[in-house]
């Protein structure tokens, strides 16, 4: 099911709604309430493709067991053993659902060989669910928690606001959260902040992401059989940008309107990240949930910035390379990442080189500086996303090419892709990105994402905060209407782009 | 925040508002809402036959079928699916229905057809889909719906996908897929069946206000009697129609599989049956007679000359379709089959 689906909307959360919050008046245990959520998060991924179900089911049994087998052991080689043995099964089950075919793919065009793709079926979300596990029997081993039920962890992994494109949830910021006392009653003021969230949402979602895509997909389709001129490239890219943004921040709202209603909080995952002026702080705000699982389970690993300043490029370079296969199996995505871990590498000693220069720190304070250091932080992730976004490596070099006007068929003119309208609309996307206030912004006193990240808050050209006003509820009313009507038009044809990660 | 780092939780969902402001904001917003959806429910079912269903030039008798001016789309086979609309049951309704392809939806003459159902007080329905080859597709709609008509006319025609297989692929110019109201439930059929239609209109009211056309476009499906409105295309009428070239040295025969396929077909429809075989360049009496053989049932093939279509290929035009339809109705009433079906002495 997809949150925009009429099914999920007015069936699937109702029943799992009416039935989360009246199952205690039966069962008083609080276990009850967590079993049902569990119970209708599997029925939830089975909706995709019931041949995923036992997939998930297997994962979680077997990681769950390790894990009381790692927490029992004394501390020693076993239990060092038992860890690897583990992550390496997790790793091995990813590699050959995921990763499979795209290393046949990369021997065959190393080697000259034809072997051909397996038929494997990616199961959806497989990527979230692996690595959260990971991330749990690394701290079980580490002795960071103590939480052993296991329902509270089929739950954890399996929470459907989560499960297929995240916020990459940490078990100890959810365990603790299902079955409390304090969140296991109704609430009329949860059911409202959660609500409008989701409407917010679905808008971005169905209405932004779904219109940028429209101008983003011809141009990227072009690039895989043809020249573009130097207008399609840059509006394409352009639009990419603010489709995946607003397509994949929209998802996060829904995920977390969706918990709200059930008084579990999910970590904010986009802080308006398109108004950063580095990509050190771009990175602060873009898929925070990642970047942290990143910085805790992979960076800090490597040896974080501990050993000189050398070495903490390589490991951000490496840390990054991995999070760009993470996102998906294909050299595009590596080159993705690879760039980012380059952005970073410059960033950081940029930041250093300041200080040194007392006209530059001097002028690094200034407005000026802010829009040019916006700019090129705004340039290097579209650049990047070129390759993120291209099915091919030649694609994105066509896009890449005709955005230098290298080789490009025509400066001036427009083609059938996109003309004067286009420029408009992608300025009006980056004017929303740059000028309103986001979720964070509208609901920063009603404690509604875990707090997880400190980025001091951006600035917008309106001050909103959300109120229990009707005008409010007629906005709310409002997206949601057009939300679901764009979705009902637009038929099948626009799932979320993060589903394949 | 470090994940590992003591203070986890920082977000308690406690309640800072106090409770009338919330409940009127809940108040509003589902008035609103409720306000909003009966509005459109009201709006979309408003003499429609399915919702926001778009009759022809204001004739609610028909639902437009085929149209799509940038993708073409086909409706009918979420409203047979899914039972949406009167098309079941007006299925359900007839005395013979007739089971094919699109050859079969330009093959059927209306005022032939008209003719015989008042002369003999029969109803004929229609119930050939566009784009779908295999039968497979109205085996389902037959069995779930439970569409027992006393006699059924099946085009047993063998072009790329013979009608008695298993296939359930979609053809709509050179794309193959699969047919997308089999593989959701009927939630699903519903909000397919609104959502191409309000696309539909969306895109008619932006033609409209781009070009100053948003006229009625496409094709549109008859809800009592199953015909679609092929005479929207001006090639259907037209005097200077080609011929059909027919491959008469093609080699083709019934096999055992297609034989087996087609038995458990009887099977599961009931009633009587009469093949036959509307003409095209490439069509193939042989496998038809064997195949008929083989079931033991009549079939009705008309003579191979003289036949002209809109496209070259299967279509027939008006004046083929004439005769096309005259061949069948007076062959039919002949058979068996018919008399088994409506008593000897039926007209």
């Amino acid at each position: 099911m997809l949150f925009t689906q009429f099914e999920f909307i007015f069936v699937f959360v109702p029943i799992t709604l009416i039935g989360y919050f009246n199952i205690s008046k039966i069962f008083p245990h609080p276990a009850a309430q967590v079993v049902w959520l569990a119970a209708a998060s599997l029925v939830f991924y089975g909706y995709w493709d019931i041949r995923f179900v036992p997939i998930i089911a297997i994962s979680i049994v077997v990681n769950y067991l390790y894990a009381q087998k790692i927490s029992a052991s004394p501390p020693g080689s076993k239990r060092k053993v038992l860890l690897i043995t583990i992550i390496s099964a997790n790793l091995l089950a990813l590699a050959v659902f995921k990763y499979m075919n795209f290393g046949i793919s990369t021997y065959n065009a190393l080697t000259g060989s034809t072997i051909r793709d397996l038929r494997i079926v990616l199961p959806l979300g497989i990527s979230f669910f692996t690595f959260t596990q990971i991330a749990y029997l690394v701290d079980v081993y580490g002795g960071y928690t103590s939480e052993r039920s296991f329902s509270k962890y089929v739950l954890f992994v399996t929470y459907f606001p989560h499960l297929i494109a995240g916020p990459i949830l940490h078990h100890g910021e959810m365990m603790p959260q299902f079955g409390a006392e304090r969140n296991r009653r109704f609430s009329a003021e949860r059911f409202a902040i959660g609500i409008t969230i989701f409407a917010i949402g679905l808008f971005k979602k169905a209405v932004l992401a779904d219109a940028f895509a429209l101008i983003a997909g011809p141009v990227f389709a072009r690039a895989t059989t043809g020249d573009l001129a130097f207008h399609d490239a840059w509006y394409g890219a352009l639009a990419y940008s603010l489709q995946i943004y607003f397509d994949f921040s929209g998802y996060s709202d829904m995920a977390i309107g969706l918990s709200t209603i059930f008084r579990i909080s999910l970590p904010f995952n986009f802080d308006a990240p398109y108004k950063s002026q580095s990509i050190i702080e771009f990175w602060r705000r873009w898929h925070i949930s990642l970047s942290r699982f990143l910085r805790d389970y992979l960076y800090i690993p490597f040896g974080g910035n501990r050993r000189g300043e050398l070495m903490r490029n390589v490991n951000l370079a490496a840390t990054m390379l991995l999070g760009g296969l993470w996102h998906g199996a294909g050299w595009t995505f590596v080159i993705w990442g690879g760039l980012h871990g380059l952005f970073l590498a410059i960033n950081h000693t940029w930041s250093r080189l300041i200080p040194r220069f007392p006209l530059l720190a001097r002028f690094s304070t200034t407005r000026t500086y802010a829009i040019l250091a916006l700019l090129l932080t705004q340039f290097c992730v579209v650049i990047a996303w070129v390759f993120f976004r291209a099915t091919t490596f030649d694609a994105s070099m066509r896009m890449l090419s005709a955005m230098c006007h290298v080789g490009a068929k025509d400066l001036g003119g427009y083609t059938s892709l996109v003309d004067h309208s286009t420029f408009a609309v992608i300025g009006s996307g980056y004017l929303i990105c740059l000028l309103l206030p986001n979720v964070n912004d509208l609901f920063r006193d009603l404690s509604v994402g875990l707090n997880v990240y400190k980025n001091p808050r951006t600035w917008s050209l309106v001050s909103l905060q959300w109120e229990p006003r009707t005008v409010w509820a007629l906005a709310s009313v409002g997206m949601l209407a057009i939300g679901l009507f764009v979705t009902l038009i637009s038929g099948d044809l626009s799932p979320f782009l993060y589903f394949q990660f | 925040m470090n994940l590992h780092s003591a203070d986890q939780i920082k977000a308690i969902a406690g309640s800072t508002r106090n409770a009338p402001q919330i409940r009127r904001y809940l108040f509003v917003l589902a008035t609103t809402s409720t306000l909003l959806a009966s509005i459109c429910l009201i709006l979309g079912e408003k003499g429609h036959d399915h919702f926001a269903s778009y009759p022809l030039n204001g004739d609610v008798a028909f639902y437009r079928d085929f149209s799509g001016r940038s993708v073409p789309e086909i409706q009918d086979q979420e409203l047979f699916y899914h039972n949406l609309g009167g098309s079941v049951t007006a299925a359900k309704a007839a005395d013979i229905v007739v089971l094919g392809p699109s050859f079969v939806s330009y093959a059927l003459d209306k005022p032939v057809l008209r003719q015989f159902e008042t002369a003999s007080g029969r109803r004929i329905y229609n119930m050939s889909f566009i784009g779908v080859r295999g039968g497979e597709f109205s085996r389902r709609i037959i069995t779930r719906w439970r569409i027992k008509a006393p006699l059924w006319v099946i085009n047993a025609d063998d072009q790329f996908i013979h009608f008695f297989s298993k296939s359930l692929d979609l053809t709509l110019g050179p794309v193959t897929t699969g047919i997308p109201a089999t593989v959701h439930g009927r939630m699903g059929g519903y909000v397919s069946a609104a959502a191409r239609n309000l696309r539909w209109r969306t895109e008619d009211y932006i033609s409209y206000y781009k070009t100053g056309d948003g006229s009625a476009n496409g094709l549109y499906r008859n809800i009592a009697t199953g015909d679609v409105t092929v005479e929207l295309n001006p090639q259907y009428g037209a005097e200077n129609n080609k011929e059909i070239p027919f491959d008469r040295g093609r080699e083709c025969h019934s096999n055992p599989k297609t034989i087996e396929i087609a038995r458990q077909y009887l099977k599961d429809i009931g009633g009587q049956v009469v093949l036959t075989l509307v003409p095209h360049s490439q069509y193939c009496p042989a496998q038809a007679y064997e195949l008929a053989k083989a079931l033991g049932i009549e079939i009705l093939v008309p003579p191979d000359a003289g036949y002209t279509t809109i496209d070259g290929g299967g279509h027939l035009d008006q004046k083929s379709a004439e005769r096309f339809t005259r061949f069948l109705i007076s062959e039919l009433i002949k058979t068996d089959a018919y008399r088994r079906a409506f008593g000897k002495d039926a007209p």
